[in-house]
């Protein structure tokens, strides 16, 4: 059963609903049989989660604002250029043109061995996402290790991102890094388990001073393949330096080590080594498509066009 | 069963639609738009591609109940054999058009970016392509085949 509410109000009242946006993510894993969930609310007609407005001295951004609004915003792209970089580069444009940000940050993990046709599945023991006891990956981890691939979360984290949402009929807002942590473990092994909780908007202070931000994806196929990694960083202004990689791990990293480098005299050779052996320790590779675990430290590497912005 | 209503072509229509079915599934097997095609159904290859409240949307991944209310074009609404879209005659003239599949998702991506910005550069014509997979021309011949478009509706524009 599918239902359309038009107020949150509305929308909390169904009971092991599953809360969707464009539902784009949802629908290859329900064509393949790894998702059969019974009770679909897609919130994307709810107009108070739509919008992209500045609030005293942050940017309100609504979860059911498009991947392609998020991108083509001008204030995103004055204020939050990573953010909107994200956006322009997460799957296809017509993907984009439904996909929802909220959505975006609340998707499952994803790994070779249960992103599968049903068929390719029946070959190997259920694992743990789809009702099994076992992460193919890695055989005796007690959860599964699937990788995050959020594009448009790497972004906001980079920005001290707050998070407002609903659950059991409460709003609470927390910086967006403790979310994810929650939604993680919370499916850390069914497809099945996750959060019941509604994401309403995101909270972006607006930075001060001459920061400057951005955001790489290295893919193989870009409007198909979900990143092999990605990074997001900012340098230069009132705050401190950040760097966040994204899609080496259950959850986005961040690298303190390395963004300490960034404002100093040291070269950019100096700073891409920080961020190899800072990866090396905070990552956890998994064969992914295309590529495998020693091949994907290679990408590590892959900082360097945004060390561009260190010197503008 | 649920009743959806939606604006198909211009023409207001409803249908009955389970709660697993997809737009695609509702426009090809009940509307009778078989141009609209079915390729992966995984929205990686953009051959169900539709205009659906002005964006180019993957048909595959959006389910029908959820496309009520909305306005959707799909290649049938666009020209006729005898009165073609510009950019279908464009696809004909450069020939940009081999097996054919994924011809009708390109058009209307090109469709949605010309609709919003009459004057695309080449990478513009091509980031709005991206989502669309063509096994048979390599692209250049599609691209040319916009840019050809393009040059057609402004002169067209100009008169």
């Amino acid at each position: 059963m599918n239902h359309f509410p038009t107020t949150l109000l509305d929308a909390q009242q169904y009971s092991n609903a599953t809360y969707v946006g464009g539902a784009t993510d949802l629908m290859p894993l329900f064509k393949n049989n790894v998702r059969d969930d019974q009770e679909l609310v897609f919130l994307t007609r709810i107009p108070e989660l739509h919008g992209i407005e500045v609030e005293g001295k942050r940017l309100r951004i609504g979860a059911a604002v498009t991947l392609t609004e998020l991108a083509e915003s001008p204030l995103l792209q004055k204020h939050f250029p990573a953010a909107a970089q994200a956006a322009s580069v997460v799957a296809s444009p017509q993907i984009r043109n439904i996909a929802t940000l909220g959505g975006n940050i609340m998707q499952d993990r994803r790994c070779i061995y249960f992103n599968q046709s049903e068929g390719w599945r029946s070959a190997i023991p259920l694992c743990f996402k789809t009702g099994g006891k076992v992460c193919h990956q890695i055989p005796n981890s007690p959860v599964c290790r699937a990788i995050y691939y959020s594009d448009a979360a790497t972004a906001l984290l980079l920005y001290e991102c707050e998070v407002s949402y609903l659950e059991q009929g409460r709003t609470v807002s927390e910086p967006l890094s403790s979310l994810l942590h929650r939604h993680i473990e919370a499916n850390g092994l069914s497809c099945h388990e996750h959060l019941p909780v509604i994401v309403t908007h995101f909270h972006l202070p607006i930075p001060s001073g001459e920061e400057r931000s951005g955001f790489h994806k290295y893919a193989m196929r870009t409007t198909i393949d979900f990143p092999l990694i990605n990074f997001a960083l900012r340098c230069g202004g009132e705050r401190r330096a950040k760097l966040i990689a994204g899609a080496v791990a259950p959850e986005p990293v961040e690298l303190t080590q390395t963004a300490a480098l960034l404002e100093t005299d040291s070269s950019d050779d100096d700073v891409l080594q920080a961020c190899v052996q800072e990866l090396k320790a905070l990552a956890k590779p998994i064969k992914e498509a295309c590529i495998t675990p020693p091949r994907k430290r290679d990408l590590y590497l892959q900082l360097a066009p945004l060390l561009e912005l260190r010197r503008r | 069963m649920s009743m959806v209503t939606i604006t198909l072509n211009n023409v207001q229509c409803s249908f009955e639609t389970g709660p697993q079915e997809t737009l695609l599934q509702l426009l090809r097997e009940k509307a009778g738009l078989t141009g609209v095609k079915c390729g992966c159904e995984l929205g990686e290859c953009g051959a169900c591609t539709v205009i659906y409240n002005g964006r180019a949307v993957n048909s595959c991944c959006i389910l029908a109940e959820q496309a009520g209310g909305a306005n959707i074009i799909t290649i049938e609404g666009i020209g006729t054999a005898e009165h073609p879209h510009p950019l279908q005659q464009a696809f004909i003239d450069a020939g940009a058009i081999q097996c054919g599949f994924c011809t009708p998702g390109m058009i209307l991506s090109a469709k949605a970016l010309l609709d919003r910005n009459p004057h695309p550069d080449e990478e513009t014509i091509r980031e709005a392509l991206s989502g669309n997979l063509c096994r048979c021309t390599g692209y250049s011949k599609i691209v040319e085949a916009v840019q050809l478009a393009v040059s057609r509706m402004e002169q067209e524009a100009q008169r």
